[in-house]
């Protein structure tokens, strides 16, 4: 999203479900799976520091 | 976030930390803030920009609002500002997931302060379980 835009969350998370990313041990995780069975929440971090 | 995690866990509620950053610097990141939390490494930021997340102009960053919160926030959790990795002008936020895919609760961060509490997240993700 382009800087000074308003956010805007999707309201469905098809997209992210289908993304798989690594987590801090280096085994990927596809995000869908997440939510798969239960309510899932999601924190993106502004950054690390 | 992570000392709310029994929380989370006790409610039947995932939760995940993503950052944007790659494996190795998630976990020196875990290590130096004491988090037991999983964190994913999203260095394209792909999930960010499917989320919503806004990339902040000057203002959005260096605002009064933004400023003030991150003082207050920075007094609360009693941890120093390190050296940033990631681009700082990203900002983060946070989705409540239903199992059927649909969002149930959003907060996507309108400037640099503008942060969900672990409380009002976990509020939303226990209503989604007795929903």
């Amino acid at each position: 999203m382009p800087a000074g835009n308003k956010p805007s969350a999707p309201s469905r998370a098809d997209e992210l479900a289908e993304i798989v990313l690594p987590d801090h041990e280096c085994h990927d995780v596809r995000l869908g799976d997440l939510w798969s069975e239960r309510p899932a929440a999601l924190i993106w971090l502004r950054h690390y520091g | 976030m992570d000392r709310a995690r029994g929380e989370f866990k006790a409610a039947g509620v995932g939760l995940m930390l993503i950052g944007q950053a790659t494996p190795r610097q998630a976990a020196q990141f875990r290590r130096r803030q004491g988090i037991q939390l999983p964190v994913l490494a999203d260095e394209g930021r792909v999930s960010y920009r499917a989320a919503g997340a806004k990339v902040a102009n000057m203002s959005e960053l260096f605002g009064p609002q933004s400023v003030s919160k991150g003082l207050v926030a920075g007094a609360r959790s009693r941890r120093i500002q390190t050296r940033t990795v990631g681009d700082a002008a990203q900002l983060g936020g946070s989705l409540v997931v239903r199992p059927d895919g649909n969002v149930a609760w959003s907060h996507m961060s309108a400037n640099a302060g503008d942060n969900a509490s672990p409380e009002e997240i976990l509020a939303a993700a226990v209503r989604e379980v007795v929903a």
